[in-house]
Formats: structure tokens, sequence, C-alpha cells
């Protein structure tokens, strides 16, 4: 374990801070040296659920782990260093370039997965033909805060009843007990539209606008536009007017509690202009 | 090496609180333990966003052994997964941390956080309420104006006790990483918050602003080299802070200097020994946990190994160093390999500082009495919960060969490579004034307490609060 050759990499590893198989997510950087570009394809359905996962943080765990690099020597350290420095160090255009192809890269693995599932051979033509998957493992997104959850809102316990109450004291309130168990998180097809819509479209505000705009958005357009059809397969939702209500909420709402600090009203407001441009679509 | 002469504490099971099944859910997974200042609440802070808080019911004060049982007093949702639609990104109401605020009046506060959003929690009882409406019922109904013959004065009447937990305070958006740490100040009126990169002061009263004292992010992001893991109030001057990084070096600033505490006042480092450098050299020297003594004199710092006191007056190196878990030097490959190397363990400090307790694996917690020179392993486990049962003490052995090295297979030793890391104990807690502490397991609370040597009371042991089910 401890020889020169390892130091060396070790040293090169701790200084340049880069990891050789994060690299590899995204096929426009540079290569690297170590292991061929494989992008990250495995029979192992974990793999693919640890992709998805990848948009749930956990500083305290290592996340984004370079299971891509099978032929790695040695693992490089993912600690919440290296998840800051790559979420802030790769320009926008890049990382979502890389994000959306680690989403196609998921998904294509979890339609073959099916595929090889099936024994009959209907099933097998019936899903080459639609090329949709069956059923897609996204991590569910929780809605978003109920609205009578705010601030204000209280809640009672009752010691002598080891319950939850309402707060006049008297029937038990909707509140959900301490003993639930959050086994599954709701699945609803809104919920999934928001994860997966969201993700073609994300923009962080503080992105130079005006030399990136119009690129980014025929770059999303492309991409938005397959990638609705493959989610309105995977989720049955009716029909594209669905997204655009939910999309134009998103855009008008303003105190919705994914606001993040530092985007000033002007700079958000231009890519959610663009978008409403193509709800029409 | 503990549980010897009359000197030693002893320690013995009070309660265990949680679900006893294996099937352990998200949820569930206890992720912070805190008592009150006056240890008569002990809250925990779940994965799914949840808070209970326990009471401690002073009965039975003619059996003192037999002081202290903590009942559920109040539970409430404290945090709701939300969604980042920005950045698309999940934010987990995992609570992070839960900080008390010193009692001042009926009710109590306490601050509880996630990886983005502070609340302030006021936690209060009641035990009234009003009845005699004249245009509604008592089980709600509105009754209809023309129905009402005569009039009265709706009066209080005693109700059933009812702890209402209301947030009084939401601060948010003040943080672009995620939140480590929160840190209530002497003076009672500000609080600090620390995230990856960050530190922000706030004063409890106002929500919308607040005031970045420390920030370690570079203007190139490629000259980053470390993060803030933890950070804290001294616990006497108010102008006192210090942070922890993950290179294993603890930051004291004085907010009395200037705006800005970028330049530390006092740096805290010990210098690397050279024959122990290794591939996870910068990994396990990362501080999980920094906390002040009581006194305020001391700092306890805790790395993936050790647990190390400072002295404030001393910077160049801790005053004691002790071993929790040397025997895992050797696994580190494994640990890696495992996440296991990342754990975060807390420490803490007994009510005068002589002793000092932190987590390991297996369900094993260490406890290095510091005037006594001695430490023991003990074990939080659901096979030796007769009440008051003593704990003994556990040992892990290492060597090679066959056997595991144990050669004497004693009940009480386990080898490294059957110790389940798996059951790790990351949140400890003790109570203030008194001999009582509290660890948690995955999904368990326990509660001990030591032994009061009293040889003489020994009946009055009810077997009703073995095992209490949230």
């Amino acid at each position: 374990m401890n020889n020169p050759a390892v130091m060396t990499q070790e040293k090169m590893e701790l200084d340049l801070e880069i990891p050789n198989s994060l690299v590899q997510t995204d096929g426009q950087l540079r290569r690297s040296n170590s292991a061929p570009m494989i992008n990250g394809l495995s029979d192992n359905c974990q793999v693919f659920q640890r992709e998805v996962l990848r948009s749930r943080r956990n500083s305290t765990t290592v996340v984004n782990r370079p299971n891509m690099v099978p032929s790695s020597p040695i693992r490089v350290p993912s600690t919440r260093l290296h998840q800051i420095k790559q979420e802030e160090g790769i320009d926008v255009m890049n990382r979502e370039t890389a994000h959306e192809r680690e989403v196609q890269a998921a998904m294509q693995m979890s339609q073959s997965w099916e595929e090889s599932l099936n024994l009959s051979d209907n099933d097998l033509e019936k899903s080459v033909s639609s090329s949709s998957p069956k059923r897609i493992d996204f991590v569910p997104v929780s809605p978003a805060p109920s609205p009578t959850r705010g601030i204000g809102k209280k809640q009672c316990f009752s010691p002598s009843l080891q319950s939850l109450v309402s707060s006049n004291g008297l029937s038990p309130s909707p509140i959900p007990s301490p003993t639930r168990r959050f086994s599954r998180r709701s699945q609803s097809p809104i919920n999934c539209i928001r994860a997966s819509i969201l993700g073609p479209i994300k923009r962080k505000g503080e992105m130079d606008i005006e030399s990136q705009p119009k690129r980014l958005f025929q770059g999303t357009t492309t991409m938005l536009s397959t990638d609705i059809a493959h989610l309105l397969d995977v989720s049955s939702c009716p029909s594209p007017e669905l997204l655009d209500g939910s999309l134009s909420s998103v855009c008008s709402s303003t105190g919705s509690p994914g606001k993040m600090e530092g985007v000033s009203p002007s700079s958000s407001n231009s890519p959610f202009t663009s978008l409403q441009d193509l709800s029409p679509k | 090496m503990a549980g010897g002469g009359s000197e030693d504490m002893q320690w013995c099971f009070s309660q265990v609180k949680g679900a006893i099944d294996d099937d352990v859910a998200e949820a569930d997974i206890i992720s912070t333990v805190e008592f009150n200042h006056s240890g008569e609440l002990l809250a925990t802070g779940d994965r799914g966003g949840r808070v209970v808080i326990f009471q401690q019911e002073v009965e039975n004060k003619s059996v003192p052994e037999y002081r202290s049982e903590y009942n559920v007093y109040s539970t409430f949702q404290s945090h709701e997964p939300e969604f980042d639609y920005l950045k698309s990104l999940e934010i987990e109401e995992k609570i992070n941390k839960i900080r008390w605020l010193p009692q001042k009046n009926a009710s109590q506060f306490l601050l509880s956080t996630n990886d983005k959003t502070i609340k302030l929690w006021k936690i209060s009882e009641r035990d009234k309420r009003p009845e005699g409406y004249n245009l509604k019922e008592e089980d709600g109904r509105y009754i209809s104006p023309g129905n009402v013959t005569s009039l009265r004065v709706p009066v209080f009447r005693p109700m059933d006790l009812m702890v209402e937990a209301s947030p009084r305070r939401v601060f948010s958006n003040a943080h672009t990483y995620h939140i480590n740490s929160i840190s209530v100040n002497s003076d009672h009126e500000t609080y600090l918050s620390a995230d990856d990169l960050r530190v922000n002061l706030w004063n409890l009263e106002i929500n919308d602003r607040s005031f970045n004292i420390v920030d370690i992010k570079p203007a190139n992001m490629e000259d980053l080299t470390e993060i803030i893991t933890a950070a804290e109030f001294h616990p006497h001057h108010c102008h006192t802070l210090v942070y922890s990084s993950s290179k294993g070096s603890i930051r004291l600033c004085d907010m009395r200097a200037s705006a800005l505490c970028d330049q530390h006042t006092k740096l805290f480092e010990e210098p690397e020994d050279p024959s122990n450098r290794s591939f996870f050299s910068e990994i396990i020297s990362s501080i999980s946990d920094v906390k002040f003594s009581h006194s305020g004199r001391y700092l306890m710092t805790r790395d993936y190994l050790t647990v190390k006191i400072w002295d404030l007056n001393m910077e160049t190196r801790p005053i004691e160093t002790y071993q929790v878990h040397e025997y895992l030097r050797n696994k580190m490959c494994s640990l890696y390999e495992n996440d296991c190397l990342f754990d975060k363990f807390e420490c803490c400090w007994n009510g005068n500082d002589s002793v000092v307790m932190t987590g390991s694996y297996n369900n094993f917690f260490r406890m290095f009495d510091r005037a006594q020179r001695r430490d023991a392993t003990l074990e939080a486990s659901r096979e030796h919960n007769l009440p008051l049962q003593l704990l003994k003490p556990r040992r892990v052995c290492t060597g090679g060969g066959g056997g595991g090295g144990c050669s004497k297979r004693k009940k009480d030793e386990i080898s490294v490579d059957s110790l389940d890391f798996n059951k790790k104990i990351l949140h400890t807690a003790w109570h203030p004034n008194d001999n009582i502490i509290a660890v948690a397991t995955i999904n368990n609370l326990y509660i001990f307490q030591d032994k009061v040597s009293d040889p003489d009371s020994a009946d009055d042991l009810s077997a009703s609060d073995m095992m209490c089910t949230i």
C-alpha cells in the first residue's frame, strides 16, 4: 500500500484535486489517463440508484462515488471538500450537460435492465418499439411543504395521551405521529415531473447571463423536447399542458421554499422568461 | 480498565427509547441529541426532520438511585424536505443540530437546523382551556345565533397537559453550503451558524439578515484546501468563537478584533507525526466535533481516532490525547471502502469537566476520566437491559494469529474483525449537572446513569420502564 507509486498518485490527487474519475462524467473536459472512458454503465442496479441519488446531497457521507472506473487502483477521496470544488469549479454549462448525461444514462440503464428481465417475446418487442422504461426508479421527490405547515402553525402533543393532538386539545390532528415510517415517499406524477423537468432546465442565478442565454436556451430546447417525451411516458402524465402549468407556477411563485439566496430578481427572471416562451409549444 | 475500585464510576442501564426491530427506517435514524441547560429536558432530532423532547420525571426521591426517568414530553415536525429548484437538489430535512436557549420564562426555546434553515421553536405548556362559548359547542360546531337564549362568560377550566411547539422564527437563505453547527452565544441574544465555508452571526430576534463573520472561501475555488467542520461560541466570553477544519486545525476568533474574523486570533494545530503519515492522514485528521469545557478554559476536539483536549493558552499541541479506537488504524483501507472513515463522531464533557465521552463502533462508547487517567469502553445494547443493570466494561482485542488474537476468549472481549461497523454511536450527551448520559445508536436512545453506591436500597424497582416505544 505504501509504495512510492501510490504516494505519488496520492500527492497528485491531493494537490490537483480534480479527481480523474469525476472527469469522466463530462465528455468535454480532459480525459482520464488511467482508465478507458466507459461512461459508467454497468449491470448493477445499485449504480443506477446512486446516480439518481446524487441529487440528494448528504454532506455527512461520501457522495459521487467514482464507481465508473473499475480499474482505478486507488479511489479518490471523495470528501465534502471535493464535492464543493466540483460544484463550483466546473462551469455551469458543462455541469448541466454532465448531469443530463447521467440522467440519460441512468434511464437507459433502467430501460435495458427492464428489457433484460422480460422473458416473453411480446414484451420485448413492445419495449423495444416504445423505447420507454416500464418503471423508473426515480428518487421520489417529496412534495413541497404543505402551506399549513408554514411558520405559525402549532403542533401540540399530549404527554398523557402520548400522541399528537389538535391545538384545541380535542381531536387528533392530521400531523403524522413520530412512529410513522418513511419507507417510501410520495411518488405522485406531479413530483416526478417536478424533479425531472427541472433537471434540464435548472439555472444558476449567478451565471453570466450576457454571454450564455441564447446558447443555453437552444441547448435545453433540444433536451427538453426529448425529455418531455420520455417523462410523459414514464409518469403517464395526461398532457403537456399539465407540465406547462406546473412550469409557469414555478416561475411565478415568489414564496416558494426553493428560492435560494443570492439570486437577485433581475437575474432570475431572464432565464425564466425564456422558459415561458417555451410553454405554448 | 474501569469497573474496579470504589472511586470509579459505574454505569447502569436506565432506559432505552425507540423501536426494537432491526429494520430501521431511514427517517428514524437519530441525528442529534442535546440536554437543555437544567438537564430536565432531552431533545433528539432525526433524519425525518422530527424533534422529540423527553422530560425528566423527578419521582421516587426516596429511592435515590432511581432518580431519572425520561418520558416523551413533546414531539413535532421541525423541518420538511425541500427542493432547490435552481440547483435541482433536494434539501434534506435531517436535523443536524439542536441547541437549547437558556430558560427565561415558563416556555422553553430551542434552535433546530437542517442543511439550510434554522428554526427557533417555542415549547410551551397548556393546562387550561376556555369553555363555555356562546356561539360554539364544545366540539367546535357553531351554534346559530338564533338559538342562543342566554349569555355566559367563558371560563378557563383545567385540561390534560398539552405541550405546544410553535415556530417563532425561521432563519433561512443565509447559507450556500450545508450547515454543520449552531451555537448560542453567552449573551443570549445572538447565535452563530456555520456551514462548510462560512460562519454567520444572527440575532435571535431578527431573521431577515445575518452578519457573516468568517468566510474562508477563496477567490479561486481551486485554492480551497479545507472546510469548516464545526463551530462554537465560548461559554462565557461572548466575543470568542472557535471553528475547526477538515485538516485538523482549530481557529479561535475574537469578534472585538474586527468585523470579519477571517484572520484568526489563535490557531491550534498539532504538528503531524511523520511516522503515522499515510494516504488517509488527512481524512482522519478532520475534526468532526469541537466543544468548549464548561469552565471555558479547555477545548475538546474529536477526530477519527482520537479525542484531544486543548488548553486555550497553548496553541502548539493538545494537553491530552485519548485514543478512542486505535485498533482501527490498520483497518483504514476497508473503513474507507465502506465509508466509515468519513463518520462524524461527536464528543461531550460531563458537568465538572472531569470526564469526556465519545462514541465508537459496535455500539461501543468510550469514557475518559481526565483526573483519574482511566478510560472505559461500554456498550449500548439491547441484551443487558434489566433495570439498573451494571454495564460491564468491554474490550477490543487486536493481534493476529488464529482465533482473532483474543487468547482467553473472555466474554467481554471482542476481536476487531467481529466489530459491527453499522452499529455506530455518533451522538452522545451528558446531563449538565448529574451523571446521566444519553447515548444514541442508529435508531435507539439509551439513557444510563451512574450507580449510586448505596447498598441498602434494592427494593421498589418497578420494571415498567424497561423499554419505552415512542
